[in-house]
């Protein structure tokens, strides 16, 4: 009943036009006043800013506005525009080079990041330009930023492995080592997608640059190419932890372009600094109704109904077991954050696991790269906002560029989900 | 309907559904305790009461301070906290935690059972919370990854991730050691990096946050104590409970908080086996070891029991130094 | 004066953003190169962040920024458009303004309780008031967008900033 005007109110409003963060908000109050019939309204709604505020100060949140910080200082200072230039004379001759790039540098990246989001705000303000001055559509530049984000919380460290690991009572190692192949096996399958994508499109080949110009290049980009040789000796050498690796990014950005290349004015860092909490806000205005509705959804203990309804279900087979567990998880990632879905599933998940003979860490990979795959799939998909507002595209253009892409990833999905050693090899 | 006017001609229990809220994982002690509740109620009313366990603060988006919000304002009916995080009530609930007060269980509980316990109730009633019993969240003990510690000295300069409060940060400032206040979802990967070097918890805690795969030295101190409290929201209790299932209530609470405290007793020796068999090197200062840290932490210890007044060290028999 | 009261949570904002960059960038320095941390910094942080979500989303608001899916606002005429967006607004005010409505009772009780925060053992009601204080800014916002969206003459797209 609650779960029916939750979802029911949810799609009405989202398919007149409602922007993504009122719909969760709308749907979970109207769900928390059927729900909480017969108490007083001001205790049923008053959890309201409670569960706002819980949202937004979660510290691993902290990398998005960081992130996004630095890169917007970046982009002005002119150090991504450098960039560019260098990963164009380096692969702008190739076609769907440079997507390729941004697939690569993403895997990278993810070895830095904890976080889907954090990887996308870190990455995007200067690949998704860089893919649009080829010939890439805004759209599929996001889409692709945004997918390829996903793999941050696949490759260690990631964050939500972590709390897999410590609700499941699983090794955080073994789930780290685990995640290698199959994060660098997404990674695969983007550039795939871009490649073909870049097949029908007219993008544009650049002549080959000379061993000159490149190295003119690389040394125009030097200051900016120091930013990840920063960031990961500062995590991997123990100086920072990666939520402080984008304060720092964002700090090291700034001096840079303050005091060496000199493109940037304090007047300017105040509308960077305005731009940032802007394109911050907007997926954080998701996060904290989507975390009303996670609330509202946990209250009215869907989890039970799904418990039966797996336990009947699977009947025994593995087989049937992982596909209905890719199933719901899809399903819940296109509503719910990876940590409210670890929450609610992996107590349900487990046990039955436990009973078949299945290994929590695939199981563990298996629930990852779906959780992934839910940071981009509408209408809450995290990291397709924050590539959203740094390519100033619509929800409708990035939904559709985004699906082919997504159809990439459930092909992994189902390889890492029925090849465990895939993700067990190294184990 | 029908079933339900049979049950009240039976002259039991009103059928009713409680929310329960906790912090820990499912396999920490408050989920247990509240799990181990919510199956001995549902027993002794036959399913008309049932408890309904939410671990992980799931109802406050993992915040443990909202979650204390939540039970002070009725939003959830009964809950199980750490007397530390429900200290943001009222500081006085720390007193049980002033470092070095109890030796072992057996004191803590003789003190939290005669006049502790009253107090807390007393404290916690000015907020409408009713308290209804305790277990142990356990002593809190040392792990790093940079050498074994034996002495105050070997404390020194080692950067040791606390739960922010002035009891932590005041134990490890008196050691000349770098308290850090980090957010606890950054700890793993921060001191699998090096990043800090160690942390202070309880030992299922330190277990289930799979310390042990990171850290190298584990040393048994019991420092401080920490007790976890079993509540509910009053006006829900009072106002909205039949006297014959506040009884109940009340009274499974105190089998559910005793089944805890044995348990955690019990567990807590095998994990700290675990412990040695993952290759940690754990130390148990005795007695006569223990005296030098006492002797550092003493002006914190005169500091915290002024500060928490002599009403409340009495109650919880503090010794002082 | 006037330009200040029209951009006071940008400017809000931008000093919650600097802060919260500067407390950790300090942290950092502290804690590697002098053993020595801020001991409030993740605590101080988080809920600078609740303000800095609260506000820029505000201001995402007054730039017709947040996102939503318009595949049936994009095919019917413009009157039926002019309807649905603005009743997506007035939810957005029913949205932001309960949040602005409750966060003043939370903010309240938190006062009343003498609650403290968890680590700088602040009183919790400073930080709660962020909350109240940044949906204050958010609903004004949307009731602004929902006032320009009842007077437009139907089918003009609203993109422009609110001056
Ligand atoms: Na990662
Ligand atoms: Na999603």
């Amino acid at each position: 009943m609650v779960a029916a005007c939750l979802f029911i109110t949810f799609a009405v409003l989202l398919l007149i036009g409602t922007p993504i963060a009122i719909c969760l908000g709308i749907s979970s109050m109207v769900a928390m006043i059927v729900q909480g019939a017969g108490r007083p309204i001001e205790v049923v709604l008053g959890t309201l800013p409670q569960l706002v505020s819980a949202s937004t100060s979660k510290f691993v949140l902290l990398a998005i506005p960081f992130f996004i910080l630095g890169g917007n200082i970046m982009e002005k200072a002119g150090i991504s525009q450098k960039l560019i230039t260098l990963a164009q004379a380096c692969v702008g001759h190739l076609r769907g080079g440079v997507a390729m790039v941004c697939v690569i540098v993403a895997c990278f990246f993810a070895a830095i990041s904890g976080s889907g989001p954090a990887t996308v705000a870190a990455l995007g303000l200067i690949l998704i330009p860089a893919m649009v001055k080829v010939g890439y559509s805004p759209a599929f530049s996001a889409a692709l930023m945004g997918a390829a984000g996903a793999i941050g919380v696949i490759i260690p460290p990631s964050i939500t492995f972590v709390v897999y690991g410590s609700i499941s009572d699983t090794s955080i190692g073994t789930l780290f080592i685990a995640g290698v192949l199959p994060g660098l096996l997404m990674g695969l399958a983007l550039v795939l997608v871009s490649l073909w994508v870049g097949r029908k499109s007219d993008l544009e080949i650049l002549p080959k640059a000379s061993g000159a110009q490149r190295w003119a290049a690389f040394k125009d980009a030097f200051w900016g190419l120091m930013m990840p040789v920063i960031i990961l000796g500062g995590i991997y050498g123990g100086v920072f932890t990666p939520t402080e690796a984008a304060a720092v990014s964002a700090v090291y950005g700034l001096l840079v372009g303050a005091f060496i290349y000199k493109t940037i004015k304090w007047k300017e860092l105040y509308q960077i600094l305005v731009d940032s909490a802007s394109t911050t806000a907007t997926v954080m205005l998701i996060t904290a109704a989507a975390s009303i509705f996670a609330y509202i959804l946990t209250r009215s203990r869907i989890d039970v109904a799904i418990n039966e309804a797996l336990i009947s279900a699977t009947g025994g087979n593995t087989i049937i077991f992982f596909l209905i567990v890719n199933i719901i998880l899809l399903l819940a990632g296109c509503f719910l954050d990876s940590t409210s879905a670890l929450y609610i599933f992996v107590p349900l998940f487990v046990p039955v696991a436990k009973v078949l003979g299945i290994d929590l860490v695939h199981l563990g990979v298996v629930m990852i790269v779906n959780l992934a795959i839910g940071l981009v799939t509408p209408p809450v998909g995290v990291n397709l906002y924050v590539a959203c507002g740094i390519a100033k595209c619509n929800l409708k253009q990035i939904s559709v560029a985004v699906l082919p892409l997504i159809v990439a990833a459930l092909i992994v999905l189902l390889l890492v989900t029925y090849i465990p050693a895939i993700s067990l090899v190294f184990v | 309907g029908n079933t339900q006017e049979e049950a009240q001609e039976e002259g039991k229990y009103q059928k009713v559904e409680l929310a329960m809220a906790v912090n820990g994982t499912d396999i920490q002690i408050d989920t247990l305790v509240a799990k181990k509740f919510a199956e001995l109620v549902y027993e002794a009313s036959d399913g008309y009461v049932e408890i309904v366990v939410f671990p992980n603060d799931q109802l406050a988006g993992g915040n443990a301070t909202k979650g204390i919000e939540m039970i002070a304002d009725g939003s959830v009916d009964l809950a199980a906290y750490a007397s530390s995080v429900m200290s943001v009530l009222d500081e006085r609930l720390l007193v049980g935690t002033i470092p070095w007060s109890y030796n072992n269980y057996e004191e803590a509980k003789e003190a939290i059972d005669n006049g502790g316990g009253d107090y807390y109730a007393k404290l916690l009633a000015e907020h409408d919370i009713t308290y209804l019993g305790s277990f142990h969240n356990g002593f809190r003990q040392l792990t790093n990854s940079k050498h074994a510690v034996e002495t105050p000295e070997d404390v020194k300069g080692l950067k040791i991730r606390v739960p922010g409060g002035e009891v932590y940060m005041g134990v490890f400032n008196a050691f000349g050691a770098d308290p850090i206040s980090m957010s606890w979802s950054e700890v793993f990967t921060a001191i699998q990096q090096g990043t800090i070097d160690g942390q202070e918890n309880g030992v299922s805690i330190t277990d289930s946050s799979k310390m042990y795969e990171v850290q190298d030295y584990m040393t048994i101190w019991n420092y401080t104590y920490e007790n976890d409290l079993f509540v509910a929201n009053s006006t829900i209790w009072n106002e909205y409970l039949e006297p014959e299932t506040r009884e109940l209530l009340q009274e499974k609470a105190l089998e559910a908080c005793e089944w805890g405290r044995d348990y955690l007793e019990e567990e807590e020796e095998k994990i700290i086996q675990k412990f040695v068999e993952h290759d940690i090197e754990v130390t148990r200062l005795t007695e006569e070891q223990l005296e030098p840290f006492k002797e550092t932490v003493a002006q914190l210890r005169s500091y915290l029991m002024e500060k928490y007044g002599q009403e409340a060290c009495e109650a919880f028999r503090i010794p002082s130094n | 004066m006037k330009k200040f009261l029209r951009n006071i949570e940008e400017i809000l904002s931008a000093v919650c953003l600097s802060v919260m960059v500067i407390i950790a960038f300090v942290n950092v320095i502290g804690r590697y190169v002098l053993g020595a941390s801020l001991s409030f910094t993740d605590e101080a942080t988080t809920y600078l962040f609740v303000l800095l979500s609260l506000l820029g989303a505000a201001i995402a608001a007054k730039r017709g920024a947040h996102l939503s899916l318009t595949i049936i606002l994009d095919v019917v005429n413009p009157g039926v458009e002019k309807v649905l967006k603005s009743i997506g607004l007035i939810l957005a005010v029913v949205f932001s303004g309960s949040i602005f409505y409750y966060g003043i009772f939370m903010t309240m009780r938190q006062f009343a309780r003498g609650q403290i925060t968890a680590g700088m053992q602040w009183p919790e009601w400073i930080f709660g008031s962020f909350v109240p204080i940044g949906a204050f800014f958010l609903t004004i916002r949307f009731l602004q967008a929902l006032l320009r969206e009842i007077k437009a003459p139907a089918g003009r797209e609203e993109k422009e900033e609110v001056v």
